[in-house]
């Protein structure tokens, strides 16, 4: 009797300190905007982990093609804000020196980055971000690689020449400026967007050695790479590919492991000459919430989540911690890729794909030479530094 | 309480146990797991129908973009190879104007935003500069038309960025599919930019308001990245992304299916009443089968229990026996078993109590024979010799001659009695010819019923056997039946003598066409002392005798009607030799 009188003081006695006490953000709250660059089955894990959050979060997706251009203009107009963003790595320099966005704050500053994850989030010696994820190209096998990994992008292709079979093709490339620079770095140059400063000028884009760069890239379709797949059915066709066993060496990212197959089974290899980037999470200095954000950027980069992500999607974690507890094969993928080199960190350097990405397409379809399309692309980049009309 | 321990409440209650109890278990879940399917079509046939009106959509903005991208392709690699030629300009807007019905406004610009055909832009339009190919922005609303900007990039053959063109596209073909979809009852479709704009809804609503962060569904559709359903505050919504369309922050736009979740479900909750209403019924049929079940099992028990009852009562002939299949014919046939002996130890019982009791009568008379005979015999003695000299006028005569007449009768009763009290002697047990003793019995009577007027006839089976009985004791019993038929008939009558072969015994007959015997005391006229005669008519010892020598010999005596019902027929029954 004594105990059932008591249930119902003790109960609203419960029920007054639960609405009392201050143990986190209220579900009342306005939720915390965040802007991601997920693909659909990523995003499906960001509801999971946002699910375990304790307020409210509202996610939107910026498709990666205009992410820069978008988060941009959006930054610049400083109404509507978001609260966080994941952003390409590449995109950092143009946001950070228009000081659209916060510095990390020390307990992001102290987490155990992996160093060249650290690298990713930081520009003019300051740690704007909470690198999300690395990322870059490298080279997978399911048993063609044998000995070990080839030093130049010549020894690549000749083994892969070598592995070339009636139905295989020796190589799965993308028809893309991101899968042409390797080749462009092999042949001694580097995507660089022209400098305002004409003594500091890197070589042209149209140099003969890119040029040569471009013209053998192309050639390698179709007598050695598999023919280009349809704009938009990339990821799909290469898995389906390299599943078949139609292609011995692929070169893709950690992007596409989950579509592979068995990856313990997969030998990884770096790719000489190969971009290497990743994803950060930032707040924008126009963000409403900013310690809340953090607050979530930090919980999505804790090992919990990073190493569950590499598991699931193949994401290269960016913590020590969650790199020793992420499968072999993604642990071999972010091996392959410390010897990748970042691109540029220069703003202008996600926009140079814009023109030189249909230059390259153009060049492997045949529509045009190397030294054609190239021009072009020099001609396009020249715009980037130009002032507006 | 007794009701509810019968084996009936024991039957529904199994019934209810192992039948009852599981189906409306299994039902129930079965029932749930059957919503939940049903709920999932209507999700499905939902996300069937927006992935159908949503591929329309995309469909006709796809189709736009492509011909701007042709357009615009064939005018950077056109001949001339001037893209700043104004006359090819000119002719590249005309032309996509009429390939591309729903273009309201179009313009095309150099790689640096001057335009150079077409239209006027405003200055704030993003002309779709380092967009990886074109865009689509957000939607504006002029003259309350839903109007949508798309840029696409016109590249040549090397891939060049040649020049842009910036297009206005009229939405109202949105709100016609919309219109013109075939929905569910209460069922609405809305579009929405990414900003969470209704772009058109097919309930002709009003459009224009943002309701992204005041519609949790609009946040969730905006917030997926493909397709997703949504069920909250008694609306079901499905979503879909509109992959063709992506506003100035990138996201894309979406399409929803909102309906009230009674109509939405309303079938599943159809189906689920039906269910229950046909799992009712069917449950109340089991419920009646088993109610007749167990009344039907537990009749016989019933009955079985009447008819024990009358068995312990003694009248075995108030309920009829229970007969039937299996375990209840069974325990009927066990309870007749039961019946049929304790009517035997009954039977035996009285047998042994009558036995005593004859007993004691024989031993008593003969002790009293034994004590009143040697008296008698004087007194009998003294009064005959008191007669031979009185004269037959003499006065004393007629005192004298009751005297040894009632002591000639006592003498008579005496000698029953010894009779009775006799035990059977050894070798007594024949053989004995039935036809020679019923001739000397029909002698040895024939004066007797010569003065009674009594006609007797005999009829001997030919090659009738000997009989395993004494003569003596058989004449001793065929004498007394005929003498008890005689005295039956006081104004004369007929008594037939038959004697037979039955079932491998001789059975002798003898009936008359007196009055008979009453059925009330057919049961008591074996009994010593027992005489329906007037006094002095008889010793009530006669037929107890018959008895006594019958069973004595190993048959049996027995009384009925005589030969249509008329008089009285006793049937003895004599073992054969």
């Amino acid at each position: 009797m004594l105990a059932r009188a008591l249930w119902g003081p003790a109960l609203v006695a419960a029920a007054v300190l639960a609405a009392c006490g201050d143990a986190g953000p209220s579900a009342t709250a306005a939720p915390l905007r965040f802007l991601h660059t997920f693909g659909a089955r990523d995003a499906a894990f960001l509801d999971e982990a946002l699910a375990g959050w304790p307020a409210p979060v509202a996610t939107s997706l910026v498709p990666f093609a205009r992410g820069q251009t978008v988060i941009g203009a959006l930054l610049r107009a400083g109404h509507d804000c978001p609260d966080l963003i994941r952003i390409d790595a590449t995109w950092l320099p143009a946001l950070a020196a228009a000081q659209l966005l916060r510095p990390a704050p020390p307990a992001i500053r102290d987490r155990d980055w992996l160093p060249e994850a650290r690298a990713l989030a930081e520009d003019r010696g300051q740690l704007w971000g909470a690198p999300q994820t690395v990322d870059g190209l490298v080279v997978l096998s399911a048993g063609d690689a044998t000995g070990p990994a080839p030093a130049t992008l010549d020894a690549l292709i000749a083994t892969a020449e070598r592995a070339m079979t009636t139905h295989r093709w020796g190589l799965g490339l993308r028809a893309d400026g991101y899968w042409f620079v390797p080749f462009l770095r092999a042949a001694g140059g580097e995507l660089a967007a022209p400098a305002t400063d004409a003594a500091a000028a890197p070589d042209p884009i149209d140099s003969a050695a890119a040029i040569a760069a471009l013209t053998r890239f192309a050639e390698l379709f179709p007598r050695i790479a598999a023919p280009p797949a349809s704009p938009g059915q990339e990821d799909a066709t290469e898995a389906r590919r390299f599943r078949a066993g139609e292609v011995a060496f692929l070169v893709t990212g950690p992007w596409a492991l989950p579509d592979l197959g068995d990856v313990a089974a997969l030998t990884v290899w770096p790719l000489p000459g190969a971009p290497r980037g990743g994803h950060l999470l930032v707040v924008p200095a126009c963000a409403r919430d900013a310690d809340g954000a953090w607050r979530l950027a930090a919980r999505l980069t804790e090992p919990e989540i990073q190493t569950a992500w590499a598991r699931a999607l193949g994401t290269v974690p960016t913590t020590a911690t969650a790199l020793a507890a992420a499968p072999s094969a993604v642990r071999a993928v972010h091996d392959a890729l410390t010897a990748a080199r970042p691109l540029p960190r220069d703003p202008h350097t996600p926009l140079l794909f814009d023109d030189l990405t249909p230059a390259v397409a153009a060049v492997v379809a045949g529509d045009a030479t190397a030294s054609e399309a190239l021009a072009g692309v020099r001609r396009g980049w020249a715009r980037l530094t130009e002032p507006s009309p | 309480m007794t009701a509810v321990r019968s084996l009936t409440w024991r039957v529904l209650a199994i019934l209810a146990v192992a039948v009852i109890v599981p189906t409306v278990v299994v039902g129930g879940l079965a029932i749930r797991r059957e919503q939940a399917d049903v709920e999932q079509e209507v999700v499905r046939g939902n996300l069937a129908l927006i992935r159908a009106v949503g591929a329309s959509l995309d469909a006709t903005l796809q189709d736009a973009r492509r011909a701007l991208e042709l357009a615009g392709a064939t005018w950077a690699d056109g001949p001339g190879g001037d893209p700043g030629d104004a006359a090819r300009a000119d002719r590249l807007v005309r032309r996509v104007r009429r390939q591309v019905p729903i273009v309201l406004h179009l313009a095309l610009t150099s790689p640096r935003g001057a335009q150079l055909a077409g239209d006027p832009l405003p200055r704030d339009v993003d002309r779709g500069f380092h967009s990886f190919g074109g865009y689509v922005g957000d939607v504006v609303f002029g003259d309350g038309r839903p109007v949508v900007p798309m840029a696409v990039q016109a590249r040549s053959r090397t891939g060049e960025l040649t020049g842009v063109l910036v297009a206005e596209l009229d939405l109202a073909f949105i709100g016609e599919a919309l219109a013109s979809a075939r929905l569910g009852p209460g069922a609405r479709l809305i579009v929405v930019d990414g900003r969470g704009a209704i772009v058109a809804r097919s309930d002709g609503g009003a459009v224009g308001a943002e309701l992204r962060g005041h519609d949790p569904m609009i946040d969730r559709a905006l917030g997926a990245t493909d397709d997703g359903w949504h069920a909250d505050d008694g609306t079901v919504a499905v979503f879909r992304n509109l992959s063709s369309f992506q506003s100035l922050r990138g996201v894309r736009w979406s399409i929803i299916l909102e309906q009230p979740e009674d109509q939405a479900y309303a079938l599943a909750h159809r189906t689920t009443r039906d269910t229950l209403i046909t799992g009712a019924i069917a449950l109340a049929i089991a419920l009646a089968f088993g109610a007749w079940l167990a009344a039907r099992l537990t009749r016989p028990l019933a009955a079985i229990a009447t008819r024990a009852d009358a068995i312990a009562g003694g009248d075995t002939t108030a309920t009829p026996p229970v007969r039937g299949p299996g375990e209840i014919g069974a325990l009927g046939d066990r309870i007749e078993d039961m019946a049929r002996r304790l009517g035997e130890r009954a039977e035996l019982q009285a047998a042994l109590a009558q036995g005593d009791r004859l007993a004691t009568v024989g031993t008593l008379s003969a002790s009293v024979a034994h004590e009143i005979n040697n008296p008698l015999t004087t007194v009998l003695g003294y009064a005959n010799y008191m007669l031979e000299d009185k004269a037959a006028d003499h006065p004393d005569r007629d005192g004298l001659e009751l005297i040894a007449s009632e002591a000639a009768r006592m003498k008579a009763i005496v000698a029953g009695l010894l009779d009775y009290a006799r035990a059977p002697r050894e070798g007594d047990g024949g053989p004995a010819d039935i036809g020679a003793v019923v001739s000397r019995v029909a002698a040895l009577l024939e004066p007797q019923l010569r003065m009674t007027r009594v006609a007797i006839g005999v009829e001997i089976a030919p090659d009738l056997p000997d009989a395993a009985a004494s003569p003596h004791a058989i004449q001793q019993v065929i004498v007394n039946l005929v003498q008890n038929a005689i005295q039956a008939m006081p104004g004369g009558g007929a008594i037939a003598v038959a004697a037979a072969v039955e079932d491998g015994a001789i059975v002798v007959r003898i009936s008359d066409n007196g009055p008979g015997v009453p059925a009330a005391d057919r049961a008591k006229i074996f009994e010593p002392m027992f005489t329906t005669k007037e006094r002095g008519g008889g010793t009530g010892l006669g037929l107890a005798v018959c008895r006594r020598l019958t069973s004595a010999w190993g048959g049996s005596i027995e009384v009925g009607d005589g030969p249509g019902g008329r008089g009285a027929m006793f049937r003895v029954v004599i073992p054969t030799a």
